[in-house]
Order: C-alpha cells, then sequence, then structure tokens
C-alpha cells in the first residue's frame, strides 16, 4: 500500500511535515491556511519550475516532483 | 504487552475516570492531586548560571581552526532576473577561499540570496560581496496587499495571480443567523507585518571531512534532527553522516525549522573551501528574508440575539505571507466561541515582499485581535459586560472557571467600572480569550545515565528554544529517580543523542517529558535489580526518593543512591524511553485568558500597558518558574504586536525600510507591565507526565486583551494594529 506522505514531493517542507503520525507518515495539513511552505532545492517558496510550492499543488503533475 | 490504568482526569468540581491502555513499560501517570517531590515546585534554569556568565555557547560563539566567514549577497531589487553574475573579481580577492553564486535565476523580493563568499575574516568577505557583479534586468513589482489584487498588477509568479485559493468553512447559515440577530456589528480590522526578532540571528558553522562524505553543522536551529535530515537529502549524504549540534538557541519563534538558506550556504561554501565556514546573519538580513507573520485584514460579522447568545459569527480575510502563503488568519473564529452559524473565508495575497514563515500561534494573534474587539464593540451595543458577554458564549468548561480566577485577580468588577479618569490619560481594561492544541507527538526517545559516582545524565536529541527544555527534562527524571534536581544532567541539542521532534507548535514539553520519565523509570528497574539483593527484598518492592533506594513496606532499610551506583559493574548502566502515542485524556484543547489595563495618553496617542493577569491550562507543570517565565514572552511579543510592531515596505522602491532594532520598534524594559500569571490545574492525561505546551497559548490572546482595554479607555475602538499614536488620535476623533 502505497504511504500517504508519498503523494507530497520529497522536497516539500511545511512545519507541520517535520513531526510523524505514529505510522511513521509526514503530516502534511493541505487545508490550513496557515501553513507556510518551502522546497528544499530552491529554498523558497518556489519551486524549481517557478511556481508556487504548498500541499495541494506539489504533487506528481510537476515536472520537478520528486518521489519519497 | 500492555495494561490498564484508571485516571482522575479534570479539574476541581469538574473530574471523571478515564481508563487508558499503556504499554507493560510505560510508567503509571502521574495522577491528579498525586504528591510529587520536585516537580510543580519553583526551579531556577540548570543553565541559567551559564547564560548568566557568557559561557553557554551559541552558534555565533563557535570557532574552529582554520574557520572561513561566509556573507551573502542579496538582491536590492525586489524583482528581476538575473542576466549574468561575474564572480572574478570576488575570486581574486586575497584571503577570499570559495565564491558561489546560487542558482536562482529570477528575483521575487528584496532581500533574496544571489552569490555567497568564504573569506578568512567578515571584514573581507563583506569587501568580496562588493566586487560581484550581477546584471540584473529588473522587473515590475507590488508590495503593497491592495495593490497586488488589482488584475493589472505585477504578477510575482509568472502569469499566475497574486491571489491565492480561497479557503473557505461553513456551518448553518451565517445569512439567516444574522437575519434573526437582535444586534448585529460590521467591521474591519488589520494587522501588520510582524517579524521573529531571534535575538540570535540565523546562522550556521559547516565542516565537512577530509574525504567529503560527512558534515557536521553548529546552528541556531529549532530541530536539529530536521536539519540533520534536510542537510542530508540536500547533500545526498545518508542521515547518519550529518551530524547537527545546536547547545543553545536565541531564539526562533517557528522561524528555524529546517535547513535555511544560510545554513545550505554555510555548507555549500565549507564544501567549496575545503574548511569550516561560519555563517551569522546580519540583522538587516534577518528582518527581510528569514521569516514573518503575515499581516491580516478581516472583514468580521457578528449577531447576537436578545439573550447575547452569538447568532452569526463571520470573518472574511486576507493577508499577504509575501511570496509565501499561510496568511489565514479565521482560526479562532471556528471555535473559541460557541455559535451555530459560523462563516470563515481566506485568502493568500502574493506579493514581491520577505516570505513569511510559521510564527508563534499561526493565524491566532491576527484573528483572536479582531474577534475580540468585534466581541466588545458587540458588547458594547448590546449593553453587555464584555467578560459576561464571553461568558454567555464559551462553553469551555475550563475556560469559565479562568474566567473567575482571572477576574478575581485583575478586580474586574472594580475596575470595569472605575471612572476612565477626567484628565487627559484615561484607563481602560480588557479581556481576551485563548485557546491551542498542544498534547505532544510520538517519536522523542530518551536516555538516562547513571554514573559509579551517583551523579545521572539525561540525553535527548531535542533543543532549547529559550523556554528551559534542559531544566524539565532534569526535573522529571530527578522526580522519578527520587534526587534532587541538582543530580541530574540534562544532555541535548546534538543529533548523536536519540531522536526528538522539533521545538515549535508548544510540542517540546509533552512530547519529551514522557520518554525522559520513562527512560529514567527504566533505568531506576535497573537500579532497584542491583540494590535487591542487598536489601534483601524483590526489585518490585523498592522506591526511589529522597536519594535513597528503600523497600517500600519498611523504609529502614534503604540504601543511598549514590552507594547503589557504586555497585554499578562497568562505568555507567544506561536505559532508553520511548514517547508513546497520545492516550485519552480531558481535553486535546486547551483554554485560558488573559486581562489587560492600559492608560491611554489622549493627548499624545500614546498607550501604556500597566498591568496584565494572565490565566492559564497546560496540563501539569513542571517548574512554575519557567513556566511563568514563557507566559511573560508570549506577553511581551503580544505588547509588541499590539503597539509598536510594523515591517515597513517601500511601494515605490519594494525594500523594507525599517530593517534594524532601531527602526522596527519593539517593546523595551520600561514597556513592561505587571504581569501576575496563574496556572490552573487540569489534570489532562495523554502522558505519563500529563503535560501540556505553554508557547503558543500565552501569546494569543495578549494583543487582543491590550486592544479592548484601548477602546475602554477611550471609547473608541482602533481597528488597526500596531495602535501606534496616531491611529490612537485618530480614533479619538471618531469616539
Amino acid at each position: 500500500m502505497p504511504r500517504l506522505s508519498a503523494r507530497f514531493c520529497a522536497l516539500l517542507r511545511t512545519k507541520t511535515a517535520y513531526y510523524r503520525t505514529p505510522d511513521g507518515e509526514r503530516i502534511f495539513k493541505p487545508d490550513s491556511s496557515t501553513a507556510c511552505y518551502t522546497c528544499l532545492k530552491t529554498q523558497r517558496p518556489v519551486g524549481p519550475d517557478g511556481r508556487p510550492v504548498d500541499a495541494q499543488s506539489c504533487g506528481t503533475d510537476r515536472g520537478c516532483f520528486e518521489q519519497e | 504487552m500492555s495494561r490498564r490504568v484508571t485516571l482522575d482526569l479534570g479539574f476541581a468540581g469538574n473530574t471523571r475516570d478515564v481508563t487508558v491502555v499503556i504499554p507493560d513499560d510505560e510508567p503509571t501517570p502521574w495522577q491528579w492531586g498525586e504528591r510529587l517531590s520536585v516537580v510543580g515546585k519553583p526551579a531556577p534554569r540548570v543553565d541559567g548560571p551559564l547564560k548568566a556568565t557568557g559561557a553557554a555557547r551559541y552558534t555565533y560563539d563557535i570557532e574552529l581552526p582554520g574557520m572561513l566567514y561566509g556573507a551573502i549577497l542579496r538582491s536590492p531589487w525586489p524583482h528581476a532576473r538575473i542576466r549574468n553574475i561575474d564572480l572574478s573579481a570576488a575570486e581574486h580577492l586575497d584571503g577570499v577561499r570559495a565564491v558561489l553564486a546560487l542558482e536562482d535565476r529570477e528575483i521575487r523580493f528584496a532581500g533574496q540570496e544571489v552569490a555567497a563568499v568564504a573569506a578568512v575574516s567578515s571584514d573581507l568577505a563583506a569587501d568580496a560581496l562588493k566586487l560581484i557583479k550581477v546584471d540584473y534586468e529588473t522587473m515590475p513589482f507590488v508590495v503593497d496587499m491592495d495593490a497586488a489584487m488589482a488584475d493589472s498588477a505585477p504578477r510575482v509568479f509568472g502569469s499566475g495571480s497574486n491571489v491565492g485559493r480561497t479557503s473557505t468553512s461553513s456551518v448553518g447559515n451565517v445569512a439567516r443567523g444574522l437575519e434573526v440577530a437582535a444586534n448585529t456589528i460590521e467591521a474591519a480590522y488589520t494587522t501588520a507585518v510582524q517579524t521573529h526578532v531571534c535575538l540570535e540571528t540565523h546562522g550556521a558553522v559547516a565542516s565537512f571531512n577530509a574525504a567529503g562524505d560527512q558534515l557536521t553543522v553548529w546552528c541556531s536551529t529549532q530541530g536539529i534532527f530536521s536539519v540533520r535530515d534536510d542537510l542530508a537529502v540536500y547533500f545526498s549524504l545518508p542521515p547518519n553522516n550529518v551530524r547537527v549540534v545546536c547547545e543553545f538557541l536565541g531564539g526562533g519563534f517557528g522561524s528555524k525549522f529546517g535547513a535555511t538558506p544560510e545554513m545550505i550556504v554555510a555548507a555549500r561554501l565549507a564544501r567549496a573551501a575545503g574548511v569550516p565556514v561560519k555563517v551569522m546573519l546580519p540583522r538587516g538580513d534577518e528582518h527581510r528574508s528569514t521569516g514573518n507573520r503575515p499581516n491580516s485584514e478581516q472583514k468580521v460579522r457578528l449577531g447576537v440575539d436578545r439573550d447575547g447568545k452569538l447568532t452569526a459569527i463571520e470573518v472574511v480575510a486576507r493577508g499577504s505571507g509575501g511570496i509565501n502563503g499561510g496568511a489565514g488568519s479565521a482560526d479562532p473564529f471556528k471555535s473559541v466561541y460557541r455559535c451555530a452559524n459560523i462563516r470563515t473565508e481566506e485568502r493568500n495575497i502574493y506579493t514581491n515582499a520577505g516570505p513569511a514563515s510559521p510564527m508563534r500561534a499561526p493565524g491566532w494573534p491576527q484573528g483572536c485581535f479582531a474577534l475580540e474587539l468585534a466581541m466588545d464593540e458587540m458588547a458594547r451595543k448590546a449593553g453587555i459586560d464584555r467578560l459576561e458577554f464571553r461568558r454567555r458564549n464559551s462553553d469551555n468548561p475550563v475556560r469559565a472557571a479562568e474566567y473567575e480566577i482571572g477576574a478575581r485577580a485583575f478586580g474586574w468588577a472594580e475596575k470595569n467600572s472605575a471612572p476612565k479618569s477626567d484628565g487627559a490619560v484615561k484607563r481602560g481594561v480588557g479581556v481576551a480569550s485563548a485557546e491551542w492544541h498542544a498534547v505532544g507527538v510520538s517519536g522523542p526517545e530518551a536516555q538516562a545515565i547513571a554514573h559509579r559516582d551517583g551523579s545521572v545524565e539525561v540525553r535527548v536529541g531535542t533543543q532549547d528554544i529559550g523556554t528551559g527544555t534542559r531544566t524539565i527534562l532534569a526535573i522529571v527524571a530527578a522526580e522519578e529517580l527520587g534526587l534532587p534536581v541538582d543530580r541530574v544532567k540534562s544532555e541535548i541539542g546534538d543529533t548523536r543523542f536519540l531522536f526528538s521532534v522539533p521545538s515549535g507548535g508548544s510540542l517540546s514539553a509533552p512530547s519529551n517529558t514522557p520518554a525522559v520519565r520513562q527512560a529514567a523509570a527504566h533505568l531506576k528497574d535497573k537500579l532497584f535489580r542491583i540494590a535487591a539483593p542487598i536489601l534483601s527484598a524483590e526489585p518490585g518492592d523498592l522506591e526511589a526518593s529522597d536519594g535513597f533506594i528503600r523497600v517500600r513496606t519498611n523504609p529502614s532499610r534503604s540504601l543511598a543512591f549514590a552507594d547503589v551506583c557504586k555497585r554499578i559493574p562497568g562505568d555507567s548502566i544506561s536505559a532508553q524511553g520511548e514517547r508513546v502515542p497520545n492516550y485519552e485524556g480531558f481535553r486535546t484543547d486547551q483554554a485560558g485568558c488573559q486581562f489587560a489595563e492600559v492608560e491611554v495618553d489622549t493627548e499624545t496617542g500614546i498607550v501604556r500597558v500597566t498591568h496584565v493577569v494572565a490565566v492559564h491550562d497546560a496540563g501539569r507543570i513542571i517548574d512554575p518558574l519557567m513556566a511563568r517565565s514563557q507566559v511573560n514572552g508570549g506577553i511581551l511579543m503580544g505588547i509588541g504586536f499590539a503597539l509598536f510592531e510594523d515591517r515597513r515596505m517601500d511601494p515605490q522602491l519594494g525594500i523594507m525600510v525599517n530593517p534594524t532594532m532601531d527602526d522596527y520598534k519593539l517593546p523595551g524594559s520600561l514597556d513592561v507591565p505587571r504581569i501576575d500569571v496563574t496556572f490552573f490545574e487540569v489534570a489532562n492525561g495523554i502522558t505519563n507526565t500529563g503535560v501540556m505546551g505553554l508557547g503558543e497559548v500565552a501569546h494569543v490572546a495578549s494583543a487582543a486583551a491590550v486592544a479592548c482595554a484601548v477602546y475602554d479607555a477611550i471609547g473608541a475602538p482602533v481597528r488597526s494594529l500596531p495602535m501606534t499614536p496616531d491611529r490612537v488620535l485618530a480614533a479619538l476623533g471618531h469616539a
């Protein structure tokens, strides 16, 4: 069974994702209005493709997506 | 294997038994009312002398043989493309050992990293930066939130809209709630961008081994393991080949979670130069580039019925996190007060300004300010006492009890009915409600070690954001082992210790203390096995207290703890503990309330906060002295947000105009009011220590309480933070 956090880019960073569930999943809250995101590769809230990064948009449809 | 334990949870007059299933090797949770020897007693910081004497080593203090000093060139332009970077002159400067062009070719805010150098001195590094020639193609930009929403506004991200997606929530029918209301109010509230202003700026010292496959980083971080893992990914190293150290940390407030740009720059420079490199940000860069609390504009509508019960709550909010998102502020509207009809709408607006990052209770201080001032405006319109209005609309029994405690401590009844004074200086009072969720997470592990000399160490891979983590971990271990606190040494801040989670979100104490307690309990079991044959008893018949290990049924048969340690066959014995997942508890939220008294000079517009009473629940308080200190800090940060702090951007140049400790106004020592803190004891369960966090909840209501007090003093709401003298005078003009 695919891991839940695998649907998010391995380089996507946000505060909650530095914590894990008891099952070891990174915690993402895509519906949060207060979550700030960064891309580990660019070090900024913009991806290598020049688009903003967040849990709703950093999926497999972006060319810069990296699997966890 | 597991066992069942029944816990008495709740607070005086409101308790219930909860039976939980816990692992066999988990210490029995401390019960409500259980007499503990050192937990709950005020103890000074164990590392206080180190801090007071300057002996504590912060990242800034790290000096390594052959170390270079790094500096970062930042864009002066808020929006530009980099056509070319010429590093050659910098590279040829004597004393420069490494120069890097950073990858980004598009600049989106003034202050974004462009290039970096490492040199034999920081002065030389600064000189080298001036030799780097950057050919920028400047682009249209926008730093004002309103301007950014215009169709014709320059786009922050290519062709994408500056208006982020809308987050909405809805229960009931707000239109209907407003329709049936006996009274309604509608008003707009704004808050300014607040920067974190960590006293220790962001920074790191990085060092690779000669083979380039082992990286050690000393850094100012809230998460040593987060940084380790980020650096491991970035540099394609196994995590165990990266060591991160943070002995002392001069504040983070949410801005120092993972590997931040200057850490990666330091490591890249170190790799390029082949020697260690230190990069510490100057204050201006700290203000511009390392994060901030987004601004907000919140349009609020409330409705109440004839009984003073809320019939409708609505907020339509927007805010800008600069080039980042996360500007929401509606969470308090959803949960602090009970109402059948609630609707929230939040939008993030992108601008060419420095990126937001998490900051102490993200979204809550902004939202609480708007909600609570609107509550006061409604109470005044409906003719209800403001505290009574809150009582009627809160269904949280903890907060209800806290209102009463706070009102008595503050003297609400007398002060609220006292004249505002006939002179120019008017006195006012306000109250605001807090909320947070801080039960902690599983994941941390701890090691407890007893040495032959009778001393004990606890080691955890956590870090102290400044809240006294070393102290509370020592207290918990001392309690379990029956020792005085000074017999236990806490070692933290190194990824060579067992894993722990970042210090943020009020999660450190509730996540780490249960692991430490379990480790200490396991260590105690080992010591009991050494002591039992000497005491002619079974290990299960022993207890540890007052520095002795005793037979529980015959305390005269005892051994000093230190004497037991002398029988350790080697140099030491150790045990591990883990933070098990949360068990059922009383509540997973925290309430809390704060009362504020202010004086407002109606001729100058200057506001002075004179008294704050804070009432908070945080489960079991390990060290009241540390806890009070944390509440003091939350209140002072709230006063800064309420009265002073405002990141100002020049709309023509797109730059921050006040990136200094002089121009960016902060509360000073003369702005500190009398602060009285009461902890309301709630047995919350959830872990073996029953501890909850305190960092966030101590802060969320502070600015709101001050704003409500100012409204009370002058009779007109100041709906924009900070409440600077010009805004106060403008409000008086409308009073």
